[in-house]
């Protein structure tokens, strides 16, 4: 059994730290000097001295029984003794390492409701000063007032750290600078702040623009916004609004997660989707052989991305063919770093597609699931499933590229 | 041979002959089989805890038993249920770690649909031992929760008359009270609580009862009561993917992929087949019983219906269900997902 393996000594210890704390965190009549003493790691088991306090403080709050109230707790304890001014008072035996950890605690938490001010009047006092181990107290100031901001008095120093002049005080990098413009406050609780993150992201094009590999550095600070916000459906959709609107530039346009986007039914019947140039002939000649007339309703990104309308059904076709496209497009898999090599290499994989041997589509193909599954699934109807795959393979890809060829041409 | 949560050794494994007969038994117990094959959310930590309770041979009937045992012993009802652990299910966890920022923002809205038929031994214990130890806590709340307790018409005709007389708000402030103090006061903990992102949800929620229980994956027999209850990763705590560990001996469970990235959690199967391929698919997140304040509830309306009944309507077969959301998985994440499984059944 689990409780009786000896190989999980980091569980005992984390769990004794939670228990410890929690009692703790539960005593109303606690004193700042105890809080003192869990910030130099006087209050913890033996351990060690591989790792900080404000690791093992963590931990424990991870395991807590309440993790939730006890981090509330907890934050209002870090406010209370970030209220004694300790930049001024130094307090403990070493005061460094009690700033230290209290400003990584903070940076752990994210209660802006009660840290956000404290933190606020330290990094205005502009008395912090020393190190921990090496590393500035400054930094830990960086990283506590990340994620405690009340509103956005601190976007200019984190627009400094992303263009690469950083800020005249705190202590940041890059990363530092997307991190604290994802955890600006919105207009709505648990929203992410979208203007805000769309400027951010255009001014890291701007800083990323001579790097050889910057589709994929982009790729990953965009991830690192996103993953701040899972599960939300409607980042594909706000992404490309807000590459149009902030103006990024081209091959920063063909990172993005998605570019062939379904947006909600229209009040007018159909479908409307945002999608990449190079999807337009495809989408065309569907319609030819389809008998629908595809509506562009908008260019967006300098006409990179349109906004379509089209029936129900035909979204449906187009989506399949899009998804293996779209794979190929990803920086991970084309870490080419201009829109045009990116361009062609999706060029290149439609000619292998039409290369590929008829048999091969008829065995379902590990490159063609999606088509099938996808075109069965709505059809609810294999052969007429069969009937388009086999039709698109023959006419409709080769027409498409043909078509992005010239149009390549001519733009 | 087959895999066994996604790994393909041992080679023979022990679990072999159990997961042959199970897939041979009937629809519900091949989808479970189906699920311990392929489900690698499973980290090899918790399948030796897992495996402890498994006999050897076994046979189908002795992987169901340790199945139950292990979700009711080391999920439903420990303080610290397993997938909390960052050493046995560190791959799952949402913000399980130390972020410095936190992983997620913290502010980041779930939603949880809470089933009130589901809730009968509560209201028992509200009725009885809570109304002896906690005197005029609930005021007459339970006084009249039918002493039948099995029997569903009653328990119906209770919640029909608090959830559908003009004194709601009283009734969930005193369910969410009684829940709090059984489970976390009385440490009589009910794991795990199932989530999605309201973001996610959102459409949803206009969409009425029945849809709520559909697109959350939520199989019951009969209509129900629901309340949504809306809080943040804040107020949550530790919040992990689930694992087919976490669901037990349930059929509607379907794991994720390795294509969905962590922190979109799991995937509900929709009981619903009549979908897009490529509708959007919600995140599923389970993480440890926490306190609700009548704010979780009432901070949805007016704009959103926030409790409803369910009306029970007929489903497709589970085999139906299963191809389907398999088919929205491949929509969703390209051919990779049949060759982790080729097929959900």
């Amino acid at each position: 059994m689990i409780e009786q393996n000896q190989t999980w000594p980091r569980h005992r210890n984390t769990e004794r730290i939670g228990s410890s704390l929690e009692e703790w965190l539960a005593r109303p009549d606690w004193t700042l000097e105890e809080a003192h003493h869990w910030l130099q790691g006087h209050s913890l088991p033996p351990v060690g001295h591989d790792e900080d306090a404000y690791v093992w403080i963590l931990r424990g709050l991870l395991l807590a029984e309440e993790r939730g109230e006890a981090e509330a707790e907890m934050a209002r304890r870090m406010a209370a003794v970030l209220g004694e001014r300790p930049d001024l008072a130094r307090p403990g035996l070493r005061p460094e390492e009690l700033l230290f950890n209290l400003l990584m605690v903070c940076a752990g938490l994210g209660f802006p409701e009660h840290l956000g001010g404290p933190l606020l009047d330290l990094y205005e006092r502009r008395e912090l000063r020393g190190d921990w181990m090496g590393v500035d107290l400054r930094v830990a100031l960086t990283a506590a007032l990340i994620p405690n901001q009340l509103d956005d008095r601190l976007l200019p120093v984190w627009r400094s750290m992303i263009d690469g002049r950083g800020d005249e005080y705190l202590i940041g990098s890059v990363a530092h600078g997307i991190d604290g413009v994802s955890f600006l406050p919105a207009a709505e609780p648990g929203e992410p702040p979208l203007d805000e993150i769309g400027a951010a992201l255009k001014a890291l094009s701007v800083h990323l623009h001579d790097e050889p590999d910057r589709r994929v550095e982009f790729k990953a600070y965009l991830d690192r916004v996103l993953s701040r916000y899972p599960g939300r459906p409607s980042w594909n959709e706000e992404l490309v609004r807000l590459a149009d609107s902030h103006e990024w530039p081209d091959w920063a346009v063909v990172s993005l997660p998605s570019l062939c986007v379904r947006l909600d039914r229209t009040a007018r019947g159909g479908r409307q989707l945002f999608l990449w140039e190079i999807y337009l002939p495809l989408v065309k000649e569907f319609g030819n052989e389809f008998g629908f007339e595809p509506e562009i309703v908008a260019a967006l990104c300098e006409r990179k991305v349109f906004q379509l309308r089209v029936p129900e059904e035909a979204a449906n076709y187009i989506a399949p063919f899009t998804t293996v496209l779209e794979q190929r497009r990803q920086p991970g898999s084309t870490p080419l770093p201009t829109y045009s090599a990116v361009f062609g290499a999706v060029t290149d994989l439609m000619s292998e597609i039409e290369l590929l041997p008829k048999s091969k589509l008829k065995d379902g193909s590990k490159r063609f699931y999606p088509f099938l599954e996808l075109m069965g699934s709505h059809e609810g109807d294999s052969d007429r499933a069969a009937e388009v795959l086999e039709h698109a393979h023959r006419k409709i890809l080769p027409m498409n590229r043909a078509g992005v060829k010239a149009a390549a041409k001519t733009s | 041979m087959p895999p066994v949560f996604g790994r393909y050794l041992p080679d023979p494994h022990p679990y072999d002959a159990a997961l042959a007969q199970m897939r041979a038994a009937g629809e519900g117990e091949a989808a479970v089989a189906v699920n311990l094959m392929h489900d690698h959310r499973v980290s090899p930590g918790r399948e030796s805890a897992f495996d402890t309770m498994v006999a050897a041979p076994c046979s189908a009937d002795d992987l169901k038993l340790a199945l139950v045992h292990y979700q009711k012993t080391r999920v439903q009802t420990r303080r610290l249920p397993h997938y909390v652990y960052d050493r046995l299910n560190g791959d799952n966890l949402l913000n399980g770690r130390v972020g410095v920022p936190p992983l997620v923002k913290p502010d980041l809205a779930l939603v949880r649909v809470l089933d009130l038929n589901g809730l009968r031994r509560v209201f028992q214990w509200g009725q009885t031992e809570g109304a002896t130890k906690y005197p005029g806590q609930w005021g007459r709340t339970f006084e009249r929760f039918p002493t039948t307790g099995g029997d569903d018409l009653a328990l119906m005709d209770f919640l029909d008359e608090k959830m559908g007389g003009r004194s709601v708000e009283g009734f969930v402030r005193a369910v969410l009270d009684l829940l709090d103090v059984y489970g976390r006061v009385e440490k009589k903990p009910f794991q795990p609580t199932w989530a999605t992102t309201w973001a996610a949800f959102r459409k949803h929620a206009a969409e009425g009862p029945d849809r709520w229980h559909q697109v959350l994956g939520m199989e019951k027999p009969g209509p129900c009561w629901l309340l949504l209850l809306k809080y943040t990763v804040k107020d949550a705590g530790t919040v992990a993917r689930p694992t087919q560990l976490d669901a037990g001996w349930y059929a509607s469970h379907f794991p994720s992929p390795p294509q969905t990235p962590r922190n979109e959690g799991g995937h509900p199967m929709d009981l619903s087949t009549s979908l897009p391929a490529d509708d959007n698919l919600l995140p599923e997140y389970v993480h440890k019983q926490i306190h609700h304040p009548l704010s979780h509830w009432t901070t949805l309306a007016p704009s959103f219906q926030n409790y409803g009944r369910t009306t029970a309507p007929h489903l497709p077969s589970l085999s139906d269900q299963r191809h389907a959301h398999h088919r929205r998985l491949g929509g969703r994440y390209g051919a990779g997902v049949r060759g982790w499984m080729s097929s959900p059944m």
